[in-house]
């Protein structure tokens, strides 16, 4: 009966699969790459402010129905609660009100795990970091040719970095630029001119529907389920910036973008995404490699946003992650995490995880950590 | 300078970027950034380089000393070239998202690449405007900031104080740059006037050398405990002389205690002593280890216990004047307010380590040290040892009592056996494991006396077997195993049990030819040397017990290094209770017999003799009585393993219980494989021919047939063993910590199973909690 339901649930995922590939094609041959670079940003800061706009009206003239919202939430939970039960060996359908709180809590603790775990994961990229540096320091050659390479590397990230910060002062330079390029390269102009024809839209599209935006998102807002979560593979560079964007928001220590790139570009299909209205609310990042004779699978980043906790967001995307290392023939899954770190232990032990080993002092910090392994065979 | 030097540096390049034209396919905005940053880089490049990136340590250390003024005040300018135009050029040919790689530069590389004036990746954007870089020590004296002479009592103890926090700091596995060598007079002590502070100085310097090569040679580190490598340019500035380091420390004292007779007020000074003392007895213990490393001839090992009584009565004294040195400044880094500098190694650092490290403060220091004291006290103990087995039993203890101390494993392992080769700096291991199982159960054929011993094919027999023994390392290697931090050992017992297989073989071989000897013998008519080589399992019996003995420990510590999940418990202490535990027994119980029948056949053959003097029969009479004190020296231990079996039981069925009630958690099963999880836990047993696998299906059988018991049963089986284990506990006399401490986990969890069979919670199944902070392998059962 289990085994029924998660193949049609497999085959759910297949389907919306398909989907996503089949929007891909219709997407690409519509713009440029810079205008896909862009507009996704644009997105996001709009989205951003409408969202403020949202917190703040229901709070001043719709108390009553926020507390019709409340109990909506409460009945979603209670869905979202009903199909793992029939997994977990329990079978309660419905249980006690102490049976609601404690299955609350841990899906808490489930999302929890998630922001945790990437501290720990981030932590272990970072000790190999330090490993890598010592094999580094032994080939003077080496080093000698590197230092030449960075300065490339560095002025690449500053350029990406630049770019989010562009403002409107720059807008009136670009159109004089264009009306410079236009006499020159007519072919430049007319990109350009399609980038301006994108931008007008969604401004006219803002201010005419700000009032049915605001009564129609009112609604979901505060109760987003899990059914609302989209589940999709990486796809192309544009979603680069936003997967680092979350990934760093939830960490503490340094990537450059280059650790991205390593993973991302050599295991495209490791690496998974969940979003929720157009914002990117959670990633994993992986890699299936060959050690020792073994073909491993290793977590190298899951992070979840805080605000889309307990809605198996970081379960999901785990075992979309292992589920496609299967299909690539994995023969185990590892990662690391630290020692204490009992949401992020909770939900890889729950999918069958053990600990294979203690690492001591594995982290800078000097706190151990545990390998977690999934062995398949 | 370096305020200033930004801002011109920067308008410049603004202003180079606005009049440069744009390339087509970039924004006028981009370009501009690009081309601040760009400058920026250059400036960053110059710095960087002109302070380690491309220069060997040397150079380094040369112009940082070239001109104290220029060291604070400016960096090295050269002359760079504007290639932005060319950058630009060969960014135009890129597609978004693509990136240029070289053979030897790839997405692997990359991720080892600094982006410049990244404030988490660039050390160099720690520094603001108002923060100069961390002076060197030539720098600070140009300053003003060190005094190198007429330093006051004060300030040495400070000095003093600080540095021992900064040896206890690197002994616990931080960066030697980052904590030893942030002190500026650890660079240059032979630049220092005050001659208590360059005697102390130079100790320090040499007690580094010397901890580094005890801790090399003894081969028992790995990269968490302790970092080898460090700034090796600095500390090859003055060559080590530790010889000469206990005359010079002496000297001092000696000079600085003439000194207190002429003074009236002479606390400060004596607390000075106190210090000089207990470096210099702590460097004297600690150069005689090395020495024994080294040499492996040196054997007054009694001078090494005395040294340590001696530092140990300086420490109350040092305790006592913390209060007497200058204290650390708050807020600040620096373990003392003069003479450190935090910071004076972030750029030599890999950019992968910490930004800062928070050095030990000085009474944990010193408690630290008083702990390691203890711990070198006890380790001189291992020379009383002198059989294979006894030795192990104190390197099993050691390691849990002072399992987290690099340098305390390191000084056991050389105090035992520098090098694997000799014993106790003078028996070959070859003798030392001959001589370890005459001890564990007295084979007459290793017995000198034994006219068996002569038979040239029996020692034959005998050479090759104990030469196999030493060629595969085996149980060497179990003891240098006790030496490694305890996560490690795990994994090293993994591989060594999967070794001990071939040993068997050997060793049941060679029992075989023994009573293929016996055979000979006894159709030649010799019946004495029959009887001596008959039934012959020493050899096997020895190598078994110690084979059992490493899966054992190797099964349990996954419980003290918490790498068991819950709903494993089941299997885990069911095997030990079914069969580990059980082998371990026999294994003793045969070697009893074998000693208790080889005491009767001595006996009969003295009466024997003996039957025609009654004199002599009055003298031999004496020896039975002698005899009967030691016929059962594994008694105890067989007493104490009957208990773990007990407890492995009633943790068994306790689990059982729990399991079956509803109160374990489970993993979902899309995933996981419990078949392949028991394999994989159990896998360095799988290679052994004795014991044998057990296969899963075997323990699925068993467990089934477990199961069929009704949960109220299982709790009362659980409870039965649990008592059990408490009768066993409490029949033993003169128990150690160790067995009280499992007494009450006995008596708790007998306790708990009664009241969970008579129906506690039973509407409500929780996971209990397993408390194993009383005992690493056996947990109380907590209900919540």
């Amino acid at each position: 009966m289990a085994d029924a339901q998660a193949a049609a649930a497999g085959k759910k995922k297949y389907k919306n699969k398909k989907n996503s590939a089949e929007k891909n094609p219709n997407h690409n041959p519509n713009s440029s790459g810079q205008v896909e670079a862009q507009t996704p940003s644009n997105g996001h800061v709009q989205h951003q402010e409408e969202e403020a706009t949202e917190d703040q009206e229901p709070a001043q003239e719709l108390r009553g129905l926020l507390k019709k919202m409340h109990l909506c939430n409460g009945h979603g939970h209670k869905e979202q609660e009903a199909r793992p039960l029939g997994e977990v060996v329990n079978g309660h359908a419905h249980g006690h009100s102490n049976n609601n709180h404690i299955r609350c809590t841990s899906g808490s603790s489930n999302n929890n795990n998630s922001t945790h775990n990437n501290n720990s994961v981030d932590s272990s990229n970072n000790n190999r970091k330090q490993r890598r540096e010592g094999g580094d320091g032994g080939g003077s050659d080496s080093n000698s040719l590197k230092p030449e390479e960075k300065p490339i590397t560095a002025t690449s990230k500053t350029t990406a970095n630049i770019h989010p910060t562009t403002t409107t002062d720059p807008k009136p330079k670009v159109s004089e630029d264009v009306a410079v390029e236009q006499g020159v390269h007519v072919a430049t102009g007319s990109g350009h001119s399609r980038e301006q024809e994108r931008k007008q839209p969604p401004s006219d599209y803002a201010e005419g529907a700000t009032p049915t935006i605001t009564a129609q998102l009112q609604l979901p807002e505060p109760a987003i389920s899990a059914d609302e979560i989209v589940y999709k593979e990486y796809e192309a560079e544009h979603q680069m910036h936003d997967i680092m964007r979350l990934i760093q928001a939830e960490l503490s220590e340094p990537y450059s973008i280059y650790t991205y790139r390593y993973f991302i570009y050599n295991w495209p299909k490791l690496c998974f995404l969940a979003s929720h209205d157009n914002q990117y609310v959670g990633a994993i990042v992986c890699k299936l490699d060959m050690h020792m004779n073994v073909r491993r699978g290793y977590i190298a980043m899951l992070a979840v946003r805080k605000e889309y906790r307990k809605l198996k967001i970081g379960t999901t995307l785990v075992t979309k992650a292992i589920e496609a290392m299967l299909a690539d023939n994995a023969d185990e899954v590892v990662l690391e995490t630290e020692m204490r770190n009992q949401p992020a232990l909770r939900l890889y032990e729950n999918l069958g995880f053990v600990r294979d080993k203690r690492l001591f002092r594995y982290y800078l910090n000097g706190v151990d950590a545990l390998r977690l392994k999934l062995w398949f065979r | 300078m370096y305020p200033s030097t930004l801002p011109a540096e920067a308008d410049p390049s603004t202003m180079n970027g606005s009049s440069v034209a744009e390339p087509p396919d970039f924004q006028a905005a981009t370009a501009a950034a690009a081309a601040a940053a760009r400058a920026s880089s250059l400036e960053q490049d110059e710095w960087s380089v002109g302070e380690c990136g491309f220069l060997d340590p040397d150079v380094q250390r040369t112009m940082r000393s070239g001109s104290a003024a220029e060291d604070i005040t400016q960096y090295p300018m050269h002359g760079w070239v504007d290639v932005t135009k060319e950058f630009h050029d060969a960014c135009a040919e890129l597609q978004p998202g693509e990136l240029a790689q070289d053979m030897l530069f790839g997405l692997f590389e990359a991720m080892s690449a600094i982006e410049i004036m990244d404030p988490k990746m660039d050390v160099g954007m720690g520094f603001d405007k108002q923060d100069l870089p961390p002076p060197s020590f030539e720098a600070a004296i140009a300053t003003g900031a060190i005094k190198l002479d007429d330093l006051t009592p004060s300030e040495l103890i400070g000095i003093y104080d600080a540095l021992f926090s900064c040896l206890v700091s690197w002994l616990e596995g931080n960066s030697m740059d980052q904590v030893l060598f942030t002190c500026l007079y650890l660079h240059a002590p032979a630049q220092i006037k005050d001659k208590a502070l360059r005697v102390f100085c130079t100790a320090v310097r040499n007690l580094i050398v010397v901890i580094k090569k005890i801790i090399a040679v003894a081969a028992v580190n790995e990269e968490e405990d302790f970092q080898l490598y460090g700034n090796s340019a600095l500390l090859a500035a003055e060559k080590a002389q530790p010889a000469t380091v206990y005359s010079s420390l002496k000297d001092v004292e000696d000079e600085l205690i003439r000194k207190c007779k002429k003074l009236t007020s002479t606390e400060d000074w004596m607390a000075v002593v106190h210090r000089l003392r207990f470096m210099r007895h702590l460097f004297q213990v600690i150069y005689h280890v090395e020495q024994m490393a080294s040499n492996d001839t040196v054997d007054d090992k009694v001078d090494i216990y005395k040294i340590l009584l001696v530092a140990s009565e300086m420490l109350p004294g040092i305790r006592n004047t913390l209060d007497r040195g200058t204290q650390p400044e708050k807020g600040s880094d620096a373990p003392n307010p003069m003479g450190f500098s935090p910071r004076i190694h972030d750029r030599s650092q890999p950019p992968a380590f910490p930004r800062s490290i928070k050095i030990r403060d000085r009474p944990s220091s010193y408690q630290f040290l008083e702990e390691m004291i203890s711990r070198f006290k006890y380790a001189c103990k291992v020379t009383k040892y002198k059989d294979y087995y006894s030795a192990l039993n104190f390197f099993i203890e050691y390691s849990k009592k002072s399992g987290q101390c690099i340098l305390s494993r390191s000084v056991l392992q050389t105090l035992f056996s520098a090098n694997m080769r000799m014993a106790h700096g003078k028996l070959p291991m070859k003798q030392f494991l001959r001589h370890s199982v005459q001890v564990f159960n007295s084979p007459p054929v290793l017995n000198a006396k034994h006219p068996v011993a002569a038979d040239p094919k029996v020692q034959q027999h005998l050479e090759n077997f104990f030469r196999y023994c030493i060629n595969m390392n085996t149980f060497t290697q179990f003891i240098r195993i006790c030496g490694f931090n305890r996560a490690r050992q795990r994994d090293k017992l993994a591989r060594l049990i999967e070794n001990f297989d071939t040993i068997q073989v050997d060793a049941a071989r060679l029992d075989s030819m023994m009573n293929q000897l016996a055979n000979e013998r006894a159709m030649e008519g010799n019946e004495p040397m029959a009887t001596a080589l008959k039934h012959s399992t020493h050899f096997s019996t020895w190598v078994l017990y110690n084979c059992f003995r490493a899966m054992l420990i190797f099964l349990m510590s996954g419980f003290e290094l918490e790498l068991y999940a819950v709903h494993e418990f089941l299997y885990i202490y069911w095997y030990p209770y079914e069969f580990l535990i059980g082998f371990l027994v026999s294994a003793l119980t045969r070697t009893e017999n074998i000693l208790l029948a080889q005491e009767e056949y001595a006996e009969h053959q003295s009466k024997t003799q003996s039957g025609g003097s009654g004199a002599a029969k009055n003298r031999k009479a004496a020896k039975p009585k002698k005899n009967k004190k030691t016929q059962r020296p594994y008694r105890a231990e067989i007493v104490f393993y009957h208990a773990l079996l007990s407890l492995c039981g009633g943790m068994y069925k306790a689990m059982g219980a729990l399991t079956k009630d509803g109160r374990v958690r489970l993993p979902l099963s899309k995933f996981d494989n419990e078949e392949i999880r028991y394999n994989r836990r159990f896998l360095p047993f799988a290679t052994l021919t004795s014991p044998p696998p057990v296969s899963y299906a075997e323990f699925k059988n068993v467990r089934e047939h477990m199961m069929r018991h009704s949960v109220e049963d299982l709790y009362t089986y659980a409870a039965k063993h649990f008592d059990q284990a408490r009768n066993v506990l409490e029949s033993i006399q003169n128990p150690d910590q160790e067995m009280l401490d499992l007494l009450q986990i006995a008596r708790t969890n007998f306790v708990v199973m009664n009241v969970l069979a008579r129906g506690h919670q039973k509407e409500v199944k929780r996971q209990p909690e397993f408390d194993f902070s009383k005992h690493s392998y056996f947990p109380i059962i907590k209900l919540k």
